[in-house]
């Protein structure tokens, strides 16, 4: 067997079967070779099959047994004996698979022609092949500017490569149980992002894992954040210095948020955490009308005195319990030593520079990183802000002043604190999902329960990278509207609860299952810090006698990364 | 080279499309079950199904006679006209015959004549057959209520033939359970045979 009908140009992967049936919609049915053994077929493997006319590509979405007659269930062949076993294996029982076409291959290898999404399926007993290496390449690109490494493919060493400007174009979303990898994902992309450097981005690090250091907590050990591997194009900013300080890092900027900052929105956000009822929290509008835009929250939370609040909800015809509970609740902001009255400084102003610069920023949220209120009512405040500088700024650019500003992306965990259906359509996180990308901001929202955000959120997330979930309503969540959810469904369950994630949406042409790239030894950092792909176009701007400062910026970071590792 | 005279066993003494019987030249000496012969030219080939040995007068059965004898030989001895009286038989189901100088699988267009010598078949004659082994579905739906020992008699024999292969008996046996979907019980019963 040559060629096994596969196009005579290439070396087909290994024969796997025949198609029997199936369907477009439902996918294809596979009987497995009798060479083949069930056992070394996995859910989420690629295939490819060779059709009459077109080669298609596939991913396994199941597998299963079959047997010719029913009736071998009750009275099964004596497989201790070898040679009976060897007879009833592939003839009277087999394997099949269940595969999901997503594309179409270009004929032959060289051909100019990308992938195209499959509109048909192949006919019947057309030939199936595991997917050679050859063709996750052509499937998935080659690893340089535009193509961030990602992962491998399960059982292959072939680089699986993320289109990071599709990537940034939509709101993303990383998704998982507790524990199963999605802070070392999100690291990934946020390095491929950098990478690529076509996006700034703005991490709302909750758990001050991204900045200077992050936490592997399998190895016990400490990893290298974003600022220690790409040291001039990150910014930490940090809203508790000491617990900075503590650890060793030294924040480009401590933040500050002024009370005048915090608007009623920030509190209707802030109702499930400060647990306020819908009369309470709205009663933030009144105060703001009454108090005044700047100045309502301080002068309201400086009132002392029942009396005087209840003068004060007299005032405003709003009910005294309602307004004495959001008194309460809100005093609370006066124990964060980030709010003050004065800041030194704009943050806001401060971020945006960095951002406008192409940097990137880390906002650490140190001890205030467990606190949930802090968490919501900081990242809603700046979010809010630099989206109301993006839209004014995209507008202007639009009418002919000024330039577009940066593509940015908003990284959030807890993301269904923010999007969750009762507040989504209110945030300005709801805002930005839906239609933000008009105004060169996305979401990268980090979860462990996708089902607790609005689904019209959720249908909005261009590119999905999901590690393990095994709640029914959080895989229904994640997979809604992606065509064969049904059969993807059993290939998400099925991840392993480490270092795996089913990856699918824009950023990739089908829908792939990769062994995470590795993150955390020396090698693997200057592989992200300097891949393979950008020494070679150094190397080729030295040759081509580019100019002298390019030369040296370059040889300096050569020179910095030697020193780093 | 000189090839070796293929040995002769019998004639054809009855025969149709589907079946033929042979009387064998010498008493006792009939083919096991399973052996595939060749009957006439163009060669008709059938496997042997059924060896019988009988009385040649039909009217005149076989009777005891050994109540005082020592041994069975001693029989004979006693009664030397009992080989004269007595032939060796056997049946064979046709599952091929000779076509473009090699064997093809199936029914011929005429039974062989009666009368036409019988070979055991070499291997010239046997190839053809196990190359495709779809001569096994003609020996299963032979009717015969013993047609699975003449299924696992033939495939012993060809698979005591090295030159077959060591993967003879695998192959045989998936075209078995091809064959046999539905009927596992009787497609246990045949491997357990071929094991």
């Amino acid at each position: 067997m040559t060629t096994n009908g596969a196009s005579p140009q290439e070396k087909p992967g290994q024969f796997l079967g025949l198609v029997t049936g199936g369907s477009l919609s439902q996918g294809v049915e596979v009987r497995l070779d009798a060479g083949v053994s069930v056992e070394d077929m996995k859910d989420g493997t690629h295939v490819t099959i060779q059709g009459e006319k077109e080669r298609f590509i596939g991913i396994v979405t199941d597998v299963a047994l079959g047997m010719t007659d029913p009736n071998m269930k009750y009275a099964p062949p004596d497989v201790s004996d070898p040679y009976i076993a060897q007879v009833v294996k592939g003839s009277m029982t087999y394997g099949t698979l269940s595969v999901l076409p997503m594309l179409t291959l270009p004929a032959a290898l060289g051909a100019d022609d990308a992938p195209k999404p499959a509109k048909t399926v192949p006919s019947h007993f057309s030939k199936v092949f595991r997917a050679s290496e050859r063709d996750e390449e052509l499937v998935f690109g080659k690893e340089g500017k535009t193509h961030f490494f990602i992962g491998n493919p399960l059982d292959m060493e072939t680089k699986v490569c993320l289109n990071m400007e599709e990537m940034v174009k939509r709101s993303c979303g990383v998704f998982g149980k507790s524990g199963t990898g999605k802070t070392f994902l999100t690291r990934l992309l946020l390095v491929g992002i950098l990478q690529n450097d076509g996006a700034s981005s703005l991490i709302f690090d909750m758990h001050s894992e991204y900045g200077w250091m992050g936490q592997d907590t399998d190895r016990g050990a400490t990893v290298k954040g974003l600022k220690q591997l790409f040291p001039a194009k990150v910014a930490v900013f940090s809203l508790d210095e000491e617990h900075s300080r503590r650890r060793g890092v030294s924040p480009d900027f401590v933040l500050q948020v002024g009370y005048g900052d915090i608007e009623p929105e920030d509190v209707e956000l802030l109702r499930q955490t400060l647990s306020l009822s819908d009369v309470a929290a709205s009663s933030a509008w009144n105060l703001q009308h009454k108090l005044g835009a700047k100045g309502w929250l301080k002068t309201f939370l400086d009132i002392e005195g029942g009396d005087a609040l209840a003068k004060l909800a007299e005032d405003l015809n709003i009910n005294f319990q309602a307004l004495r509970a959001l008194y309460n609740r809100l005093s609370r902001l006066k124990r964060y030593a980030f709010i003050t009255d004065k800041p030194l400084d704009d943050s806001v102003n401060r971020i945006l520079e960095c951002l406008d610069q192409g940097k990137h920023v880390v906002l650490e949220f140190g001890q205030y990183g467990n606190d949930l209120t802090a968490y919501i009512l900081v990242a809603n405040l700046l979010t809010r802000r630099i989206h109301e500088r993006y839209a004014r700024r995209k507008q202007e650019a639009e009418g002919g002043r000024g330039k577009p500003p940066r593509p940015l992306v908003i990284v959030i965990e807890e993301a269904h604190r923010f999007l969750n259906p009762a507040v989504a359509p209110q945030t300005i996180f709801g805002t930005i999902a839906r239609e933000d990308r008009k105004f060169n901001v996305t979401l990268m929202v980090i979860d462990q329960r996708p089902s607790a955000i609005d689904s019209e959120v959720m249908s909005q997330v261009g590119t999905k990278l999901t590690c393990l979930l095994d709640n029914e309503r959080d895989v229904e969540a994640v997979l809604a509207g992606t065509p064969g959810s049904r059969e993807l469904r059993t290939v998400l369950s099925r991840l392993d609860s480490k270092q795996q994630a089913l990856i699918f949406g824009h950023a990739v042409p089908m829908p792939v299952v990769v062994r995470t790239r590795q993150y955390g030894a020396s090698g693997e950092y200057r592989d992200l810090v300097q891949p393979e792909w950008s020494k070679g176009r150094m190397a080729g701007q030295g040759g081509n006698g580019a100019n002298g400062a390019g030369e040296s910026a370059e040889e300096e970071l050569d020179r910095k990364l030697k020193g780093m590792f | 080279m000189t090839q070796e005279k293929p040995q002769r066993i019998g004639e054809v003494i009855d025969a149709d499309i589907r079946s033929f019987d042979v009387q064998c030249y010498t008493l006792w000496r009939g083919p096991s079950l399973g052996t595939l012969v060749r009957a006439g030219e163009p060669s008709v080939v059938g496997v042997v199904s059924e060896v019988r040995t009988e009385s040649l007068d039909p009217s005149r059965p076989a009777i005891a006679r050994g109540q005082d004898a020592a041994t069975e030989d001693d029989i004979y001895k006693e009664n030397p006209q009992l080989t004269q009286l007595l032939r060796t038989r056997f049946h064979a189901m046709v599952v091929g015959c000779s076509e473009d100088g090699g064997i093809r699988v199936g029914l011929p267009s005429a039974p062989p004549r009666l009368h036409a010598f019988v070979f055991a078949c070499d291997l010239q004659h046997t190839a053809g057959l196990t190359r495709s082994l779809d001569f096994l579905r003609l020996l299963l739906n032979g009717n015969g209520p013993a047609s699975d020992e003449v299924v696992v008699a033939c495939l012993r024999q060809l698979g005591k033939e090295s030159q077959y292969g060591k993967d003879f008996l695998l192959r045989a046996g998936k075209a078995l359970a091809q064959e046999l979907a539905g009927q596992t019980p009787r497609l246990n019963g045949i491997l357990r045979r071929l094991a």
